[in-house]
């Protein structure tokens, strides 16, 4: 049910290299972000999946400078190719955090749908004035032109009665209109890439699957591309073109989603995508389990960060040193030993 | 029932420095870490034992009989206790001259330095009987035989009657703080108690015990306490008046207390373990206090630490307005009762100065009692 | 790496019969109950010792309220709840009220969703998991020890960690500290209120695998709650779907989610995305918004949504009818219609 899209030949519209995002606290510092790098394409979908601690909520974050302290981004290179003159290449992490430039990018340019709509949205505003809003600040249309255009959203967005949802708040909502209407002020400035942290977690199936066809839809009809953050496989095989794999805040793989799936390289990701139950399995078959538990995030492993569970863990070098990436043609790169001389 | 252990892989292990020392310690010592780090909350938690400790030896720090008089050295103005003469350590006071204006009759005192009289530290002076039981007679702050430390030091002068100031403050002060402990307990009692029927079981109870706490709030003090300060008997002692006005004090004190349980109450009811203790099969009575109550601690000692200054404030205002303790009785209210004229504050200054213990303790408790409300919930990070 | 060393007996160790559980709705200064939500609506579930029996659906079906019902941890409006105790006898669990269902509380105990919430952060782990122990009689607090360290041990916990606290532990290890406080006092039943919803995928299935081994040894009879398919699928016998407060299929995981009989399960199965980008999966998208328990469509509750509604779904409520062994599906159309599967 996706049309498989060919392998990518143009230049990433966002580069992220060697990203690295500390959180000083009083018990220490928290390595959230660490090294991570992955690419997005123009018009394709980059799934980020990871379990919790990985850092790929803080990583794309990032991206629009949206980190709280006591959080900062000490390292790395966030590169943005979109900008108003086609290839003019901007580095966001070199803008000033509250400043002027990366204000019209967010939202303008690249814009953020949340996981939990009812916090993201104000209580006190209907959700017709929150949309207008956005788009007088980045579009600089007239009110009533603002207006209209929020009404198409809606309409697009397939929300019922779209002018009387206009006039409603929130929490008139149900929680699937509700990322409806995040979506559309997500999308009603045509931001040419869109970050959803977490847009169907908290939604049931049913509703997860109106918004995931909803999303590729869209995508189809504007060209943008999306970051999509989940932890659920299944969805990222739904939607993903390709993938970037995290774990305690490095990207340990990224491929595109038919290879992830198909033929995963780092044992984390097999171990993953064997661990997850499926309606296709065997009834009462006992799961393939990772041994340990996820590290708390003050004690980082030396080393690889996944050695202390990895079943292919090889004595003084996993425990030792850190693995490079290594690229396997194709568009899969990997972070593992195993495959370091593969070059 | 078989006895089958299994024996799963995935056993956990736990042994990082981190984890240890954050893992076994109990809901205490997490308060106590958190406590901690507010450096104004521990400070005056320091100040405020130093307090409480003092002056519970008040007599031994004052200098004077509080209710020696002698109207001979009424409005006497403090007296500095000077540490170097001409250069060596020798703490002394100066003698203060009297002198009456014979056109306005107003006193006036002038310090003759000529005639010093020596200060000397842990010397005998008048008798006293440390809580009403030991006699002693020891002092911090005295004089060398042969002459009487209640004719020569006014560390901070005389009132109206001649009655030195400094050791009516130190006896005051402890009367005034030890009224907000007594008066607490009764407000502990009644608002843990209705507060926590309130909470715990909602419905009909609630509204009711609700609805009284909001008349009890809505009543105007200060023309309750008139009415029932005109309605004590005059033979009562000052130890009967006492203990009526906290009784008083505490009956109108409760309602924050109560609030606060019953709000913890209710949040705590829903929570999946007190669920969990239900579907146990535990009784009620131990539902409240097995695992209810002892999350439950922590706000009330917060909540406590701020109703002490209530009381101290109240008892302090009503005795300043001559509806509480009255003279001969010594509190920081009625200390300043006499304080109420234009001389006072022109010409006697110093006859205020026990408006400064009131704020300064009313300030510490405050800081410590916000430390203390912070530190009640380390699960809110 | 199937373990089949559990029985499934014949006789029911709980049947539900018809329960409602309905909410009053109160507006204004008076309070006046102005309508009802029908969280619970004439649902019939039974349950073979040694079975595990899972109810999924989507939010505001009704499942948690059935299952917080069955415990008596809520009252039900009406209805039967006839449990077989450790003794042989068959009592009615609706009818007693709280103070008469508390001697059988040592026989049906649940596992709570939130690891969180669920252990009160101000006991330790051995007054948590003895808990059940102390106020069921075991006074002396030796033998309290030595079997929460057995408990311990069984779920894959260190005893020596007894002394410490809750928040000393990750998610996986305290919702282990949930099923041992359950199994401590050796019920014959276990409520399972959505055990795995709140953790990582890794650790999921570690806890799954945990549940079913001790199932296993220790002959346990599961009711599970979730809404996720695939933990469903994973896990139970038998499988009971709801929407808006009653039963619409039953059947195994296989049947159920292979052919579908009614098509409420046949969207909730083929929107479940699958984890394999290469399957092209034909999928019954459902329109609207799930209805309000409080005012819910005439007759079939899911006709304003069904691809498939006629006129007969739109006045008449359908009957839950048996189509083979143990398979039960409530819908006008059963012989008409062809769903597709998974």
């Amino acid at each position: 049910m996706k049309e498989t899209k060919n392998i990518v030949t143009d230049h990433p519209i966002l580069s992220v290299k060697d990203l690295r995002v500390h959180f000083f606290m009083d018990e220490g510092t928290v390595k959230a972000v660490e090294g991570a790098s992955f690419d997005v394409y123009p018009g394709r979908t980059l799934g980020i999946v990871g379990e919790s601690g990985c850092g790929k909520s803080v990583a794309t974050r990032s991206i629009l400078l949206l980190v709280d302290s006591p959080g900062k981004i000490v390292e790395g290179n966030i590169t943005y190719r979109g900008g108003q003159t086609n290839g003019q290449e901007t580095d966001l992490t070199s803008l000033k955090i509250s400043g002027s430039e990366i204000r019209s990018i967010r939202g303008g340019e690249i814009s953020l749908i949340f996981q939990e709509p009812m916090t993201s949205f104000s209580p006190v505003h209907s959700v017709g004035n929150q949309m207008i809003e956005s788009i007088r600040l980045h579009k600089k249309l007239s009110r009533s032109d603002s207006k209209d255009l929020a009404i198409d959203w809606f309409q697009r967005v397939g929300m019922p009665n779209p002018e009387q949802r206009m006039t409603q708040y929130p929490w008139q909502l149900s929680g699937g209109q509700r990322q409806r209407a995040m979506i559309a002020m997500a999308l009603c400035c045509d931001p040419k890439i869109v970050i959803a942290d977490e847009p169907t977690t908290a939604l049931d199936v049913t509703t997860q699957a109106q918004i995931l066809d909803l999303l590729k839809e869209l995508q189809e009809q504007n060209g943008m591309s999306i970051i999509f953050i989940t932890h659920d496989l299944g969805v990222i095989a739904d939607i993903a073109d390709d993938v970037a794999v995290m774990y305690l805040g490095d990207v340990v793989e990224s491929a595109p989603v038919d290879e992830i799936f198909h033929s995963p390289k780092h044992p984390y990701t097999n171990a993953l995508l064997s661990s997850i139950p499926s309606v296709f399995n065997r009834n009462r078959e006992r799961l393939p389990t990772i041994s340990g538990a996820i590290p708390h995030p003050h004690n980082r492993p030396s080393g690889c960060t996944f050695h202390t569970r990895c079943p292919s863990f090889i004595d003084g070098v996993c425990n030792v040193s850190l693995p490079t990436k290594s690229e396997l043609g194709d568009n899969h790169s990997v972070t593992c030993f195993l495959y370091e001389d593969k070059k | 029932m078989a006895n089958a252990t299994v024996e799963s892989p995935e056993i956990m292990d736990q042994d990082n420095n981190f984890e240890s020392r954050v893992s076994v310690a109990s809901q205490r010592q997490l308060i106590w870490w958190r406590f901690t780090k507010h450096k104004l909350a521990v400070i005056s938690a320091i100040l405020l034992i130093i307090l409480y400790l003092t002056t519970t030896f008040a007599e031994f720090f004052a200098t004077a009989h509080p209710l020696e008089s002698e109207a001979f050295r009424g409005l006497m103005p403090p007296q500095p206790i000077h540490f170097f003469d001409e250069g060596k350590l020798s703490p002394h006071v100066c003698a203060m001259i009297g002198t009456r204006d014979t056109y306005t009759y107003k006193k006036t005192y002038e310090p003759n330095c000529d005639e010093k009289t020596p200060v000397k530290f842990f010397v005998k002076g008048f008798e006293y009987k440390w809580l009403n039981l030991i006699p002693m007679d020891r002092h911090l702050i005295g004089v060398p035989e042969g002459y009487l430390a209640e004719e020569h030091i006014f560390i901070l002068g005389t009132d109206i009657l001649g009655r030195d100031m400094w050791s009516r403050i130190w006896v005051a002060s402890r009367l005034s703080l030890s009224i907000g402990l007594v008066g607490v307990i009764l407000t502990l009692f009644f608002g843990i108690t209705l507060g926590g029927i309130s909470g715990f079981y909602g419905g009909f109870i609630d509204t009711i015990i609700q609805r009284i706490i909001e008349i009890v709030r809505a009543v105007p003090t200060i023309p309750l306490w008139m009415a029932l300060a005109a309605a004590m008997p005059f033979s009562w002692s000052i130890v009967q008046i006492y203990f009526s006005i906290t009784l008083i004090i505490s009956l109108f004190a409760w309602t924050d207390l109560a609030r606060v349980v019953r709000g913890r109450f209710l949040s705590l009811r829903e929570e999946d373990f007190v669920t969990a203790a239900v579907l146990s099969g535990a009784d009620e009575k131990r539902i409240i206090f097995r695992h209810v109550m002892p999350s439950l601690y922590s706000h009330i000692i917060a909540a406590v630490s701020l109703a002490i200054p209530l009381m101290i404030i109240s008892e302090t205002a009503l005795s300043f307005l001559g509806l509480g303790l009255q003279a001969p009785a010594i509190s920081w209210g009625t200390l300043l009762q006499g304080t109420q004229n234009v001389q006072s504050v022109a010409l006697y200054k110093w006859l205020m100065i026990p408006a400064f213990p009131v704020v300064g303790s009313i300030l510490l408790f405050n800081f410590l009692g916000d430390g203390l409300r912070d530190a009640a919930d380390p699960y809110s990070d | 790496m199937t373990t089949t060393g559990k029985k499934i007996e014949e006789s029911p160790i709980l049947e539900v019969k018809n329960l409602r559980k309905f909410f009053p709705v109160q507006k204004g200064i008076l309070r006046k109950i102005v309508g009802q939500v029908r969280a619970v609506d004439d649902v019939s579930i039974s349950i073979n010792k040694g079975e595990t029996v899972s109810i999924v659906g989507e939010s505001g079906c009704g499942k948690t309220t059935t299952a917080r019902c069955i415990m008596r941890a809520i009252d039900p409006t009406s209805g039967e709840i006839k449990f077989n105790t450790k003794n042989g006898e068959i009592i009615d669990l609706a009818s007693l009220s709280r103070d008469e269902v508390r001697p059988y509380r040592d026989d049906i105990q649940m596992i709570f969703q939130d690891p969180f919430s669920s252990l009160n952060p101000r006991m330790t782990l051995f007054d948590i998991v003895g808990e059940p122990l102390l106020v069921n009689g075991m006074k002396n607090r030796k033998e309290r020890e030595d079997r929460v360290a057995e408990l311990m041990g069984q779920v894959g916990l260190r005893p020596e960690y007894m002394q410490r606290f809750p928040h000393a532990f990750s998610g996986g290890q305290r919702q282990r500290i949930g099923i041992a406080r359950a199994l401590s006092i050796q019920p014959s039943l276990i409520v399972a209120d959505e055990p795995v919803s709140a953790l990582d995928v890794s650790v999921q299935a570690q806890v799954l695998n945990l549940m079913m081994d001790l199932q296993d040894q220790l002959n346990l009879t599961y009711l599970f709650v979730s809404h996720d398919l695939s933990v469903v699928s994973q896990i139970s016998d038998r499988v009971v779907v709801m929407y808006v407060g009653k039963v619409v299929e039953t059947g195994t995981p296989k049947e159920i989610f292979e052919s579908p009989r009614h098509p409420y399960t046949a969207a909730l199965a083929t929107s479940l995305p699958k984890a394999d980008p290469r399957l092209k999966q034909e999928r019954i998208v459902l329109q609207g918004e799930v209805a309000n328990p409080s005012d819910p469509p005439s007759g079939c509750y899911f006709h304003p949504r069904c691809p498939y509604a006629t006129d007969i779904c739109k006045t008449e409520t359908p009957e839950l009818k048996q189509i083979g062994n143990g398979r039960t599906v409530s819908c006008h159309r059963i012989d008409e219609i062809n769903l597709p599967g998974v």
